[in-house]
């Protein structure tokens, strides 16, 4: 029983961000932050207001546009407001591993089921912008060489599996993919990473709602 | 130009005298590689000398060639004007921010109740528990497995979470985006290592996952699924996560005791306290602090309406809840009753209402519910159709047959038996003379008249009190010694303690228990015991007063309706006590109905009501009678009220 609630106090004290950037329906994007402890309860919420690329930095970013804003632009003001310093940073978007040059906490794309995280999507394309403005996918390159990904505009990568949760973490730290194997494995049962991002679609779409 | 320009002299070309030039070739490639870098010349080029002759002929113009050249010079400005730039810059787009903070609540773990709830969850409590649930008979079907966190864990990561609904009424997005953010229902289970004693069905945690957040709500299940276990987890919760700290449980006076049993199954760690006893003891229980949850019956509550709605020197009521739950809330449709109004007086933040049976007889049922729940929010001129589109984020409602897919099938079957020949004689000199009298009785004539004429004709198509015979009960009898013969156990309902025992003495071989309003409260719960256990009582004689509500006897296989009530939701009540969560098997009812009678004519009365409560419930068409009224009581003995006569006239 004690060592139970050592364990649970231990998870209590554990501090979580999760970011997500979710496209909004006037175009752009918005960005939520939330803040879990270590059992899944909210202590934080950030959301920005849509954040509206122009046609120049679509025309002059091409590929590079999503990991400038998520990743250089949404992701550090939202961190900037958050109160509670968290032990890593969750994402939900590769292109928000650029974060991890922001940042001095690990930062870690979950991968989600069913997809392999080499692959950006089922047919492992990124994002490209077209003259008309609209999105299109153009062939990823990205190589793997021994659990470590490459990807243009990206820091290196390394895949680490936690559980069920498969990580792409970003490596500019070469310890960080190990100090997020240590933090997470004592839990590494019932640990769910995704789940948290649908709570903040949610809370996004909720936020859309009501202005 | 290529490398070759320079290796040779055009042809052709005449020669003033000869001039050995020589020109190494080597340096004439280098030359036109410096010139070139990214051209691909040809390494292998073939060399040729640069000495050639040059003849000189006096031609007379040899002066002019001694001559020095005369050079003139042409200059041509080649600057041009420096190009346009068009700066292009890329600023930091502006990103505003909202901000949301949530208090963490494990600083809540430390209240009081929750230090209480830790100390009785030790080993005796759960050792206590665990006997509870081997000796626990409600669920025979399944699994005597407790349900831990670890399991509730499982199913969270089987992908089975259920999330706390958002209710329509809150307003504030920061308090909506608390809800959104949090955890799956189960994870919040699994954390709080709240155990249960059987595993929850997926629709339950539905149900507390609707409760949870609600400040008024109803819980309208149809009888069986649970609304019991479904209100105490969420109660559990809330006090678990210091979001109420007083409860009141209102209840009718039979079934306190089972509230109070299925809080020590499902939240053995909360303390309890039945509000009980005499006048001052009640006063004392009343306003006792630090209780987490209290039990009070229906029937006290108009009498100790001055305890809890006293002030204190401040003006404050000293007696406030934080939650209120109303079980069997039905008990105060009427807005204008003592019960009603002595509830809707009661201090609270939150107020639920558990009821299947939301709608018994017409929408002003649900009016004087919300007059508890929500005052005025529901007005007695609203359509069915609209009633229910506006209470739809208050109500949560489901059928067995929509989420039980795995619950034995209930079978109704109406057994229309035709009166024997000495009640046929006695039914129709009754049926003629009270049909006279009242007739006779003219202006005169009120409800209460005719309804003691249909008691009077509904007792006669029970048993005709001249001879005792009886078509039901040679029908019953019949039923009877197969249902014996099988070993399994049956429950007999009648309105009357009368016609119980008439029923009991014929029965008399198998032994019947009764359980009615004159059963001493006191001894029902052993009354209820020995049907379970004993095999030598295969029959429970019920009143449907009595025995209506609250009453978990899945063991049964057999249900009779000896006389039908005027109300279809209590006779479903009744039904239910045997088909429900745990039942072993199919349930069948057996509705006795006497042809060409009374009884006959107040089915189709029964019939309307049902279409009245699946309007609201389910949306189907508005049925064109809402309601019993006035006019069709007399209209069953085509009688005319006053109202109508004169208006005929």
């Amino acid at each position: 029983m004690r060592e139970h609630h050592d364990s649970v106090g231990n998870r209590l004290a554990l501090r979580l961000g999760f970011f997500s950037v979710c496209p909004h329906v006037d175009g752009g994007f918005i960005g939520g932050y939330l803040i879990l402890n270590g059992v899944g309860r909210p202590l934080e919420f950030h959301c920005t207001t849509p954040v509206k690329p122009t046609r120049t930095q679509e025309i002059l970013f091409g590929a590079t546009l999503k990991p400038y804003l998520f990743g250089e632009q949404i992701g550090p003001v939202l961190f900037a407001k958050a109160k509670t310093p968290v032990h890593a940073i969750f994402v939900s978007q590769w292109e928000s591993l650029t974060l991890a040059s922001q940042i001095s906490e690990p930062v870690a794309f979950v991968c989600p089921e069913g997809e392999s995280p080499l692959l950006e999507g089922a047919d492992g394309a990124s994002d490209v912008p077209r003259s008309n403005g609209r999105w299109e996918t153009s062939p990823s390159n990205e190589t793997q060489t021994c659990g470590v990904i490459e990807r243009v505009g990206l820091p290196p990568c390394q895949v680490v599996r936690i559980g069920k949760n498969r990580l792409v973490v970003a490596a500019i730290r070469p310890e960080a993919p190990e100090e997020l194997r240590e933090l997470l494995s004592p839990w590494e049962a019932g640990l769910d990473l995704l789940e948290p991002f649908g709570r903040i679609q949610a809370a996004l779409e909720e936020a859309s709602r009501r202005g | 130009m290529s490398h070759q320009a320079l290796d040779r002299v055009p042809e052709g070309r005449p020669s003033a005298s000869r001039v050995e030039t020589p020109l190494p070739t080597a340096t004439a490639i280098e030359i036109a590689k410096s010139w070139f870098p990214g051209d691909d010349f040809a390494c292998d080029a073939h060399s040729e000398s640069l000495v050639f002759s040059v003849q000189i002929y006096p031609t007379g113009w040899n002066r002019a060639i001694q001559r020095g050249c005369e050079s003139v010079v042409q200059s041509v400005d080649i600057t041009c004007k420096p190009p346009r730039v068009l700066s292009l810059q890329i600023r930091d787009p502006v990103i505003c921010v909202r901000s949301f903070f949530f208090l963490a609540d494990e600083q809540t773990e430390g209240s009081p109740s929750q230090q209480r709830c830790q100390n009785v969850s030790g080993s005796n409590a759960a050792q206590s528990r665990q006997q509870e649930s081997q000796n626990d008979p409600q669920t025979p079907g399944r699994s005597r497995l407790r349900c831990c966190a670890e399991e509730l864990l499982r199913l969270v990561t089987a992908g089975h979470q259920h999330r706390i609904e958002v209710p329509e009424d809150v307003i504030k997005l920061e308090d909506r985006l608390r809800y959104l953010l949090q955890p799956s229902l189960e994870a919040i289970l699994a954390e709080r290592q709240l155990e249960f004693p059987f595993t929850p069905f997926p629709y339950q945690l539905e149900g507390v996952a609707f409760l949870f957040p609600r400040h008024a709500a109803i819980l309208a299940d149809e009888m069986g699924l649970g609304k019991t276990m479904q209100a105490i987890t969420a109660i559990r919760l809330l006090l678990r996560c210091g979001e109420v700290r007083r409860v009141l449980l209102v209840c009718p006076k039979p079934l306190v005791s089972n509230w109070r049993r299925e809080f020590e199954l499902w939240a053995p760690e909360i303390p309890v306290m039945v509000i009980e006893g005499d006048p001052q003891r009640r006063k004392w229980q009343w306003e006792l602090a630090d209780v987490p949850v209290r039990i009070a019956n229906y029937e006290l509550l108009p009498r100790d309406q001055e305890f809890f709605t006293a002030s204190d020197e401040t003006g404050q009521t000293k007696v406030a809840f934080d939650l209120v739950v109303l079980d069997e809330s039905q008990r105060i449709k009427n807005r204008h009753s003592a019960t009603n109004q002595a509830v809707c007086s009661i201090a609270r933040k939150r107020s639920w209402a558990l009821t299947g049976t939301p709608v018994e007889n017409s929408t002003d049922d649900l009016v004087g519910i919300f007059e508890f729940l929500s005052p005025g929010f529901l007005s007695p001129d609203m359509k069915p159709q609209r009633l229910g589109r506006t209470i739809a984020d208050y109500v949560l409602r489901r059928t067995k047959d929509r989420v039980l897919s795995d619950l034995p099938p209930k079978i109704l079957r109406d057994a229309e038996v035709e009166l024997t020949p000495e009640q046929r004689e006695t039914y129709d000199l009754a049926e003629t003379a009270g049909v006279l009298r009242l007739t006779e009785l003219g202006d005169a004539v009120t409800i209460q008249h005719v309804f003691e004429l249909v008691i009077r004709l509904k007792q006669i198509c029970n048993f005709d009190p001249a001879t005792g015979a009886s078509a039901k009960m040679e029908r019953l009898e019949a039923d009877l010694e197969e249902i014996a013969g099988s070993g399994r156990k049956a429950i007999i309902f009648s309105q009357w303690v009368a016609t119980l025992e008439e029923i009991g003495r014929r029965l008399e071989r198998y032994k019947p228990l009764y359980f009615h309003g004159q059963t001493p409260v006191r001894q029902r719960d052993e009354v209820i015991r020995r049907f379970r256990e004993d095999p030598q009582h295969r029959i429970l004689l019920m009143s449907y007063g009595a025995g209506s509500v609250g009453l978990n006897l899945q063991f049964v296989n057999y249900v009779f309706l000896f006389d039908r009530w005027w109300n279809p939701a209590v006779e479903d009540q009744a039904i239910n006590r045997a088909h429900r969560i745990g039942a072993a098997g199919p349930v069948i009812v057996t509705r006795f109905l006497t042809v060409d009678t009374i009884e006959q004519r107040i089915n189709m009365v029964l019939e309307q009501k049902r279409q009245l409560f699946e309007t609201i419930f389910s949306g189907t068409v508005e049925p064109k009678k809402l309601a019993l009224t006035q006019e069709e009581i007399f209209g069953l003995f085509d009688l005319k009220t006053m109202a109508t006569r004169a208006k005929a006239a």
